[in-house]
């Protein structure tokens, strides 16, 4: 049974399209990761799925319901605010109680709730704190808990961590999968942030410029990526991408970018038309190797601009015929911005977009 | 000696003169409220009063304070309410509703805010002629009310504007109405401001003299403003009864402000979302 589905949905405030056609499905129990840079319209979806706006064209269901003629308040939804929105004349206890309090439940009822939330989430100390006496991950828990109490159809997320500390996003990240395992519910979660929607999401949602790019499980679109703007969006660092033009000839096809040649095989199905044009190449920096080219493997040569030291990595930056590429590689010592390398690949890796359409390429044939 | 002690020193020597010198007036009503007849008009003048309380009985007995203070009381509390009940609804609209021509309206507040009262006094005596208005206290409260109803709703607008709308969203989302929302959320966030604005209003009705004047004419309903007015008489200056009637008239004020003020400060909205 379907969670939540969009279908063709629109918005447009006077001339500007905020959203077009957007269509969308998930299944319950699902995670769903919005995913975009800032002003592709993501907070904007989520505001029409709960109700907070509504869409200029196309429908929102939840469950089996249509909820286009609902008020918020009436779609049973709970949402978790980017900067929390707990209510400061209250305590965290009348927080938590709000919500079920305006649906008119039994005080017993909502004594048991509040009672389960706090176990769930560890927060029975700050039950009688005001929230301008919590700390920032305390309020974002409490949030949270506002969220869960309410046993809602769906859950909505906006950008929750946002406002944490790096350590503290990191170990919320693990509390949020955990709770999500636990309690099962369908839920929407807005991110700008790649690694919270490659660890939390089953589905990621990738937007930009109000329209939907590509939509996958993570592995997916980190692998396979639609587009050119998926490829460079996805993965830290990003994706090298090389823009340039392809030619067909024959079986083969040949990437012209620069000083950068390649010839690969061309793709069976594809017509002449299809496999010819503006063409983008990406190679993602983990993909390539600081070493001679072995069976199967293409090579270039560069020299090193630069090179950052992340630790347990490295990460080359070379020159490769007036083009910039990133290596991400093991640490060598002997490493030296000036020196020439050898920087190789396998062809499996690479990712090739001819008019900005994903292509499958493999290996040229021996 | 460094800069930064000279400066505080400099400074607070600049904030005492300030208090001093608007203060000081009030403070020489006190001190002669609490002088004898004798040394009000003792020539060099006497500074330190004697405690001498008979002003402030004859304000009581031999006028009409306490009707004063009640007629008083009364049209500047119904202004109160009524201003508030009527702001509230109408500042939370504009603050909140994409309205068209709301600039227009808010503007258009203003500009009734700053008309002399010369100017619509005749019309208004006229209205309130034909209302049946005149000599009643309803008759000056609903003046009063349409004079102070833009500064309140200015007052409200700024501040519910300020108050962040995840909050209110996030009552819908909890199963608030859009009134209960209003109700349960931003109205106690907004009690600072209400507390602003009725003082504010409060204050004008309380002091306004002209609209009372012109309206009450029977002196059994006369405003404090007026009420001291008259104790003037035609060849005398009672300034020993004026400064205690004065006293009398500015403590509820000042009592009103002190009670509000621990409401303003408190800073409710703080917490609410992370700055």
């Amino acid at each position: 049974m379907a969670g939540l589905t969009l279908r063709h949905i629109e918005k447009t405030v006077g001339r500007t399209t905020i959203l077009r056609d957007v269509s969308l499905e998930a299944a319950e129990g699902e995670f769903v990761v919005l995913l975009g840079p800032s002003g592709c319209g993501k907070s904007t979806l989520l505001r029409i799925i709960a109700g907070l706006e509504s869409p200029t064209r196309g429908s929102v269901r939840i469950g089996n319901r249509p909820v286009d003629r609902l008020p918020p308040q009436e779609r049973d939804i709970a949402m978790v605010f980017q900067h929390y929105a707990l209510y400061p004349h209250l305590t965290v206890r009348a927080n938590l109680a709000f919500g079920l309090t305006m649906r008119k439940e039994a005080p017993s009822v909502i004594e048991s709730r509040i009672a389960e939330t706090a176990t769930l989430l560890d927060i029975h100390d700050l039950l009688d704190r005001k929230p301008r006496e919590l700390s920032g991950g305390q309020r974002q828990r409490v949030a949270m808990g506002r969220a869960i109490v309410r046993k809602p159809r769906l859950f909505l997320f906006d950008e929750p961590l946002s406002n944490l500390d790096a350590r503290l996003r990191a170990s919320m990240r693990v509390e949020l999968q955990k709770l999500h395992q636990c309690l099962g519910t369908t839920t929407v979660y807005v991110t700008h942030d790649q690694v919270e929607a490659m660890t939390l999401g089953q589905t990621i949602v990738v937007m930009n410029h109000g329209g939907i790019q590509q939509i996958g499980a993570p592995g997916r679109i980190y692998h396979e990526p639609a587009n050119p703007f998926v490829a460079g969006f996805i993965g830290n660092p990003p994706m090298n991408l090389f823009e340039g033009s392809c030619r067909r000839r024959g079986r083969e096809l040949d990437f012209r970018a620069g000083a950068l040649t390649l010839t690969m095989q061309a793709p069976v199905q594809d017509t002449d038309a299809a496999a010819s044009g503006h063409a983008t190449l990406g190679l993602r920096p983990e993909d390539i190797a600081l070493a001679p080219p072995g069976p199967g493997q293409s090579a270039f040569e560069g020299v090193i601009d630069v090179i950052e030291n992340l630790g347990g990595d490295h990460l080359v930056h070379l020159v490769v015929g007036g083009q910039r590429v990133m290596v991400r590689t093991a640490p060598d010592a002997a490493r030296r911005a000036g020196d020439v390398v050898t920087a190789s690949w396998s062809t499996n890796a690479l990712h090739l977009f001819i008019n900005r359409q994903r292509v499958p390429v493999r290996p040229q044939g021996p | 000696m460094n800069t930064s002690h000279t400066q505080r020193a400099g400074l607070f020597a600049g904030v005492l003169l300030a208090v001093l010198g608007s203060l000081l007036p009030c403070l020489w009503f006190l001190l002669t409220s609490l002088k004898s007849p004798l040394q009000i008009e003792a020539i060099p003048p006497v500074w330190w009063p004697d405690g001498n309380l008979e002003f402030y009985i004859s304000v009581f007995t031999d006028h009409h304070m306490l009707t004063y203070m009640w007629n008083s009381l009364l049209v500047a509390s119904a202004t109160t309410v009524t201003a508030l009940v009527v702001a509230t609804p109408a500042a939370y609209a504009l603050a909140r509703f994409r309205l068209a021509g709301r600039a227009w309206i808010l503007g258009g507040l203003l500009c009734v805010a700053m008309f002399p009262h010369m100017v619509i006094a005749g019309p208004v005596w006229r209205i309130m002629e034909r209302l049946g208005g005149l000599n009643t206290h309803w008759g000056l409260v609903l003046p009063y009310i349409a004079l102070t109803l833009p500064l309140a709703i200015w007052v409200l607008a700024t501040f519910f504007r300020d108050l962040p709308a995840e909050l209110e969203e996030a009552a819908r989302m909890d199963g608030c109405t859009a009134w209960q929302a209003l109700r349960h959320v931003m109205l106690p966030l907004a009690a600072p401001g209400m507390f602003t604005a009725a003082i504010l209003t409060f204050i004008y009705a309380w002091n306004e003299f002209f609209f009372a004047l012109l309206i009450l004419t029977d002196p059994g309903r006369h405003t404090l403003p007026v009420g001291l007015a008259l104790f003037q008489g035609e060849f005398t200056m009672p300034w020993g009864e004026l400064a205690a009637a004065s006293v009398v008239a500015t403590a509820p004020l000042v009592i009103v402000v002190l009670v509000c003020q621990r409401g303003i400060i408190s800073g409710l909205s703080a917490g609410a979302v992370k700055a």
